[in-house]
């Protein structure tokens, strides 16, 4: 069912866009995450609008009267909240939406991935069941260099000067997005549990995007990192965003 | 009770980070494990085995092991390249660490090794996937950092050495002046055997993972999606080519003017060598990535399923045999015996008696 529905369609795709591009893997990862974007732009756009409805609500002093009021009674204060949600017409899972999207496709992409740039008999094979039949066999092998990168294998600029030394390039940049996309689009939270919550997304989101950028084949990074940028400008483009929540120490607005 | 939900929130995102990692490793579960299939090679008494961390050697009556290489599995050394044997009973093995292992064959032991294969490639680790070729005093090896290495056994250093910027996946081919090489990146090559200058070279149009076969002026190979092609040996013209319905893997095989040979989607096929005129065709079950065995009036069948035995003649069957894992490996006959290579299975090499398909011997796994 994950080949025929996730994996399958992935991998051909990514071929028809190699095949239609001249060959060239890394654009072919950059057009798929664009258009991947594109297509979960809608659920996107409505965990924004929600995120700021709930943002509102946070504010408000219902909420604040709520929160005092049922503080030592947790039943009771969770009914109360989902009541206001309701009211407000906000889905409090609605958030979680575009990460649950996401998941499948990070690891679909991997695999496809790993099994489009196969450099090894069993991993070849494994990828001829996955081309459907109108997918031409002559791109095989599929050029896996972009830019300075093999996009199989985990990326590290070795710079003349610097003999002997990997610089991970992506990974940094990868780092730096998450961080400002999170930023940016993680509303202000109040002080306690929500606000601690927030912090802590700001940090580790960064670092597991990061690691995972560090750790795994290139073109995985290039998909992060293509998809962190496209996101900012997506929130861009709906107007709510704001630059200054990127000043360190700030309290965000 | 709010400030111990609080606390779990740090477990909870670290468990996260935990299994999108694990997840994502999993996907890439492969690259740890076996990555390709059983190389093997016999002589009359003994069959070398080169898969995963070790090459051993089994007795071909007994199937019992009779020495096994290195002593202790190491990480970083992987074999699956079919080893080759010279007259002086030395084995040739080519690692997936680029390296290139000489052992007494009769002992196991290491003699020397040749290292100028080994090193990373910007694809990562230069691997040796094709099996050597002996030829007289010299070993011809193809990486996969694009060079085939003409060695000298007695020299114990390099002849020549002919670059490509291409992948090389398949065992070369020598005849009688020329060694034609086949590449993953679609282009096949010949060369002279003494110098190992560019006689020619053309592009297939599809990629190639074994070696090609020559006979009468016809060199065939299979390749991905251009089907089986008959190239003029001399020059590399196009002779003829069959159109396949899948990929063709493994190399053809010839017998008495008749090719047979297979593709990924399990089709079996059986064409004139002059004219590339289809003669019978059959599916097995199974992707197969062997070459097919010609045995007397029979042809032998490896597929993922399971091994296959048919009349040569016509494709009918004979027997079938289910061998307890995927059999992608070309099997070897010796004497009455069918041996085969399986991956994924407790016994990696098993034999069987060739005209009935009844099982001789299983082996334990040299790993265990």
């Amino acid at each position: 069912m994950w080949d025929l529905l996730i994996l399958n369609p992935m991998i051909n795709a990514l071929l028809l866009i190699y095949d239609f591009l001249g060959d060239n893997f890394g654009v072919a990862i950059i057009i798929f995450t664009a258009l991947i974007r594109l297509i979960t732009f809608p659920l996107t756009y409505r965990q924004q609008v929600g995120t700021q409805k709930m943002q509102e609500l946070q504010k408000s002093k219902r909420w604040q009267d709520v929160q005092k009021k049922y503080a030592k009674d947790k039943q009771k204060l969770q009914e109360e909240t989902l009541k206001l949600y309701q009211e407000a017409g906000i889905n409090p899972l609605s958030g979680c939406l575009p990460l649950l999207i996401q998941l499948p496709i990070i690891f679909g992409l991997y695999q496809a991935i790993i099994q489009a740039l196969a450099d090894a008999p069993l991993q070849l094979l494994e990828f001829s069941k996955h081309i459907y039949g109108f997918v031409s066999s002559t791109l095989i092998p599929l050029n896996s260099q972009f830019l300075w990168m093999d996009l199989g294998q985990p990326e590290r600029l070795e710079l003349e000067f610097l003999p002997g030394i990997g610089i991970p390039v992506l990974t940094i940049l990868v780092v730096i997005t998450s961080w400002i996309q999170t930023k940016l689009t993680t509303p202000p939270s109040p002080e306690g549990q929500g606000g601690q919550m927030s912090q802590m997304m700001t940090i580790y989101s960064p670092l597991l995007m990061g690691y995972l950028a560090y750790t795994f084949a290139a073109g995985l990074a290039l998909y992060f990192l293509v998809s962190n940028l496209l996101g900012i400008v997506q929130y861009a483009a709906t107007g709510r965003i704001n630059w200054r929540n990127l000043i360190p120490f700030r309290k965000q607005e | 009770m709010r400030k111990k939900l609080t606390n779990l929130r740090l477990p909870v995102a670290l468990l996260a980070l935990v299994v999108v990692g694990s997840v994502l490793a999993g996907c890439s579960g492969s690259r740890i494990g076996a990555s390709s299939w059983p190389g093997i090679t016999a002589d009359e008494d003994t069959v070398y085995v080169a898969f995963n961390q070790s090459v051993y050697a089994l007795n071909i009556q007994t199937g019992n092991q009779i020495w096994s290489f290195p002593s202790e599995p190491e990480r970083t050394q992987f074999f699956y390249a079919p080893p080759a044997l010279t007259t002086d009973d030395q084995l040739i093995v080519g690692g997936y660490d680029g390296i290139v292992y000489v052992l007494d064959a009769n002992t196991g032991n290491l003699i020397w090794q040749f290292t100028e294969t080994e090193g990373r490639i910007e694809n990562g680790q230069a691997r040796i996937i094709g099996g050597p070729v002996v030829d007289g005093d010299r070993v011809y090896v193809a990486s996969t950092d694009g060079n085939l290495y003409a060695i000298g056994l007695t020299s114990q250093s390099l002849d020549w050495t002919f670059e490509t910027e291409d992948t090389l996946w398949a065992s070369p081919l020598i005849s009688e002046n020329t060694v034609y090489l086949a590449a993953l990146n679609q282009t096949i090559y010949a060369l002279d055997r003494e110098t190992g200058d560019l006689l020619w070279s053309e592009q297939l149009g599809g990629a190639i993972t074994d070696a090609p076969v020559l006979t009468d002026g016809h060199l065939l190979v299979g390749t991905f999606g251009e089907g089986l092609q008959a190239l003029e040996s001399a020059n590399g013209s196009l002779l003829w080519r069959f159109e396949t319905i899948g990929w063709v893997w493994g190399s053809p095989m010839i017998d008495e003017g008749v090719v047979y040979f297979a593709d990924v989607t399990g089709m079996v096929y059986a064409a004139d060598l002059e004219t590339g005129d289809e003669i019978w065709r059959l599916q097995p079950d199974g992707p197969i990535t062997a070459s097919p065995v010609i045995d007397g009036d029979r042809i032998f069948i490896c597929t993922s399923e399971g091994v296959f035995a048919r009349q040569a003649a016509n494709g009918n069957p004979i027997w079938q045999i289910d061998v307890g894992g995927r059999a992608l490996s070309r099997p070897l006959v010796v004497d009455d015996t069918l041996l085969i290579a399986t991956i994924e299975s407790d016994h990696p090499i098993s034999a069987y008696n060739a005209e009935s398909g009844a099982r001789r011997w299983p082996t334990p796994s040299a790993v265990e």
